[in-house]
């Protein structure tokens, strides 16, 4: 019996003050065995609770950050020439790790992501023809900034499908804030390992085996649906979202110990899972309206079983 | 206005003549427009209400997320209905693109209903290539005849032909009135309010579940009890069991909620076992 995903959950709870759905969200996809994309305003603890979550589970952390002149491989690796043997050998990137960050995704062109992305998708990577499975672990954290938008290169549609949760981070409260101020004024605190590497993959390896039921499967789907039907959505979300909606509730029922997801596990993760797959109208922008509000009233209007 | 070239007042004739050849269709004109991201475009008044010939403020905002320094693309709303007095434009730069803010000074010419809008924005859309024609809303001002002036003069003259001491005594005829009124009149049937979550329910609406549940403890009857004890609970309509737990504080009924999640979706090797104990946690609820 491995060590229980709640207490790595506790652990990053004492290292991150506050941002408890980021952090919820965070563990979610790492059990579900996706990647997660991190939205909010410098300063929220967006890299700190990356950098803290390696830690506690002891893997392999890379991080990069995007920039304009970033190259593919300075992420993925490359062939480099030995003068002194008088061979090509692979150089390795920083994406061979456990956990990955992506500081400012949005910063580096679509080249660059779009190697970064498909090594997220596949799994491995290929260079110079020879292919390279990523170590397993191996999550991907990309944060990106919602209001610096100058020199930016949003990420197109299709590759933040590929993100299997996305988290908005909220400023804390004035008592978070405080308690922020006494424990990091002065210096971050040291974390130690809670976990290793085979607990999280025992832990993954529970939420696989999590029940859903037929009617909580089709709650996920009638979910992801709704989002097709709504008048303001140009494109709804795809099946691909249902699927990320039923891997993020085993994931949760596993973080409460439950052998068994509800609708509340579904609903409770159902913005995270959608709010980055739908592509919402002109018009929704023109009314001067919120796609965060209507998304929960698409999520608020579908019944539950 | 730099982003529309017109000279004022009379370059709003002008527009007028750029909007009715904005009505050829999009496509034609594709190769003309710029790839732009039009992020919002909306038409505002000052005022919902105005009089004739008494100005109002008409605001036009256009934000697409790129840098220009012009918006001739904007095709400003039809505005026959009114008498454009002067007009203003501002461009704003931030970070996520520009803002073209045109404020129209206008006057109605007729008193009724006046619908202002849509403006219109054409633009190739950058995800897709196309030519897109953006629309924004419209709004609908109500003209009156009569300036606030001549409403007022219109009230004296009507306090001038009717006492105030006539006012009174017709009040005080309505008020005995409406105490004499017969009590026995039909009333409006009210819902009967739903029992608050948290008020534990009663045992002969859970008692034939509890029985049923114990004889056949199956999926099929754990949901129908399940439905049984939400009903019971006041939970209003899709409501899951977190909302109800959120109301809820009597342990009792916290246990029998968290029971039924189990009996209703665990897996179907546990799913006898977890009816029992649903059963269980409804004759503790009941007790």
């Amino acid at each position: 019996m491995s060590l229980a995903p709640g207490l790595l959950r506790a652990a990053l709870g004492r290292a991150v003050v506050g941002q408890e759905a980021m952090l919820d969200g965070l563990l979610m996809a790492l059990l579900a065995g996706g990647h997660a994309l991190l939205e909010g305003a410098p300063g929220l603890a967006k890299t700190l609770a990356c950098t803290s979550m390696a830690g506690l589970i002891g893997g392999r952390y890379r991080r990069v950050q995007f920039t304009p002149d970033l190259l593919p491989s300075d992420v993925v690796g490359t062939r480099i020439y030995d003068q002194h043997d008088g061979e090509f050998r692979t150089q390795l990137g920083p994406a061979f790790c456990n956990l990955l960050l992506a500081d400012e995704i949005n910063r580096a062109p679509a080249k660059v992501q779009s190697a970064l992305l498909e090594a997220m998708q596949e799994r491995q990577i290929t260079i110079a023809g020879e292919t390279h499975p990523l170590p397993a672990p191996f999550m991907v954290l990309a944060t990106q900034n919602p209001l610096d938008g100058e020199g930016t290169y949003p990420l197109p549609f299709a590759q933040v499908d590929r993100f299997l949760v996305k988290i908005r981070v909220e400023s804390p409260t004035r008592e978070q804030e405080l308690e922020i101020v006494d424990r990091y004024g002065a210096g971050a605190p040291r974390l130690e390992a809670v976990a290793s590497l085979d607990d999280v993959r025992a832990w993954q390896e529970r939420a696989r085996a999590v029940h859903v039921e037929p009617a909580v499967r089709a709650y996920a789907v009638d979910l992801a649906r709704a989002t097709r039907a709504h008048p303001l959505v140009e494109s709804g979300a795809s099946p691909r979202a249902s699927l990320a909606l039923v891997a993020l509730a085993r994931s949760r029922a596993t973080l409460a110990g439950r052998d068994f997801a509800t609708p509340d596990d579904v609903r409770s993760c159902a913005a995270g899972a959608l709010r980055h797959r739908v592509a919402w109208s002109y018009q929704l922008a023109a009314g001067e309206r919120d796609g965060e509000r209507e998304l929960a009233a698409i999520i608020a209007s579908v019944t539950p079983p | 206005m730099a982003g529309l070239r017109l000279a004022a007042p009379l370059r709003y004739a002008a527009l007028l003549g750029a909007f009715a050849a904005a009505v050829l269709p999009v496509a034609a004109a594709a190769a003309e427009f710029r790839v732009l991201h039009v992020r919002a475009l909306s038409v505002t008044v000052d005022r919902m209400q105005g009089w004739v010939a008494r100005p109002l403020h008409l605001t036009v905002r256009a934000v697409v997320g790129a840098r220009v320094d012009a918006l001739p693309e904007l095709i400003l709303p039809d505005l026959t209905a009114f008498q454009v007095l002067a007009d203003s434009e501002r461009i704003e730069h931030s970070t996520r693109g520009t803002t073209f803010t045109a404020v129209l000074t206008i006057a109605p010419n007729l008193p009724g209903r006046a619908v202002i809008g849509p403006a219109y924005l054409d633009a190739l859309d950058p995800r897709t290539g196309r030519g897109m024609r953006y629309r924004s809303g419209t709004v609908t001002v109500s003209v009156l005849a009569a300036p606030p002036g001549e409403a007022q003069r219109m009230i004296a003259q009507v306090h001038r032909l009717l006492p105030l001491d006539a006012l009174f005594v017709l009040a005080v005829i309505v008020g005995a009135l409406w105490l004499l009124r017969p009590r026995n009149a039909a009333r409006v049937d009210r819902a009967a309010p739903l029992p608050l979550p948290g008020t534990p329910p009663p045992a002969d609406t859970l008692g034939p579940w509890i029985q049923r549940l114990r004889d056949a403890p199956t999926r099929a009857n754990a949901v129908a009890a399940r439905a049984a004890l939400w009903s019971r609970l006041g939970a209003p309509e899709r409501a899951t069991a977190q909302d109800v737990l959120s109301e809820l504080k009597d342990p009792a009924g916290r246990g029998a909620v968290a029971a039924a999640e189990r009996a209703a979706f665990v897996e179907p090797s546990a799913e006898a076992r977890a009816a029992r104990d649903f059963a269980e946690a409804l004759a503790g609820l009941v007790r």
